[in-house]
């Protein structure tokens, strides 16, 4: 990671540290604790890169799947179709709802949602499903499914 | 006997056994550490405004220090050297300047709260950057 980065990951760590400090017991010093934290700011990190070169790469399998790897100008506009076609279908969600799908597919995890947009975790199970059911229905019923 | 830290007969003395040369040693130690451990002290206002005098504080850290110092690496020990128990005292040192940093901040001084970030700051990019990195594995 470039040097940018280390300082954006120091600033988040700093942050939870100065949340913090008043309250945590510190029996081996503040200084072993901060570097913890940094770790863990590190990891997180680390995971949410991971997580969205899978997610890519997901994606990417799945439309070479879908269209055999060719690269013909029908290709690409069955392609945009359908892009279209999900987009149409996310517009058609309620805003709570749609905001969630589009998190998880910028490839932010339930978690991570969860504390951006400050629901609790069965507020936003609920409005995935709720989502993922409606999102089928309209998809089956414009003959995407 | 030379009474000087460095002083190869005093080292030698005192690796022999000798106690009173090893006392002497340790002793002349404290006295080339306490004006680090002044400086070090002296680098914090909010510090040097809260505990006053520096001289009495300064003598227990470098007392703790050589502690430290009898038991990780003796003068008796073949690994011993100045460089080594130099890099104990400014450990010992940092520590009690950070928990009393940490004291001040808690009990709402603002002063000792931005010192105490600012000297977090640095430590933490110098760890960071010290690493070199890899993704952690857990």
């Amino acid at each position: 990671m470039n040097p940018p980065a280390h300082e954006d990951m120091v600033q988040k760590a700093l942050t939870i540290i100065y949340e913090k400090y008043k309250t945590a017991e510190l029996p081996r010093g503040i200084m072993p604790w901060a570097y913890r934290i940094l770790e863990n700011v590190m990891m997180n990190e680390y995971q949410k890169v991971r997580r969205r070169q899978n997610l890519l790469k997901e994606k990417s399998d799945m439309l070479n799947e879908i269209y055999g790897n060719r690269q013909t100008a029908d290709d690409t506009f069955e392609y945009q179709e359908l892009i279209h076609e999900i987009q149409c279908a996310l517009n058609r969600l309620s805003h709570r709802e749609k905001e969630i799908f589009e998190l998880k597919l910028r490839g932010y995890s339930g978690v991570e949602i969860q504390e951006q947009l400050g629901l609790k975790q069965n507020i936003m199970h609920i409005r995935v499903f709720r989502g993922s059911k409606k999102l089928e229905t309209i998809l089956t019923k414009r003959g995407v499914l | 006997m030379k009474n000087r830290i460095e002083g190869e007969d005093l080292i030698r003395e005192a690796r022999s056994g000798n106690e009173t040369a090893e006392k002497l040693f340790y002793t002349n130690l404290i006295v080339r550490f306490l004006p680090i451990v002044k400086c070090e002290i002296g680098r914090c206002p909010p510090l040097q405004k809260e505990i006053g005098c520096t001289e009495g504080m300064s003598r227990e850290i470098c007392q703790k220090a050589v502690e430290e110092i009898k038991t990780l690496c003796p003068i008796g020990n073949e690994q011993w050297s100045l460089m080594r128990a130099v890099h104990i005292l400014r450990n010992i040192t940092d520590d009690f300047i950070m928990n009393m940093l940490v004291n001040l901040a808690r009990n709402g001084n603002a002063e000792a709260e931005n010192l105490l970030f600012t000297i977090i700051r640095r430590k933490l990019i110098q760890w960071i950057e010290s690493k070199s990195w890899k993704a952690p594995t857990r």
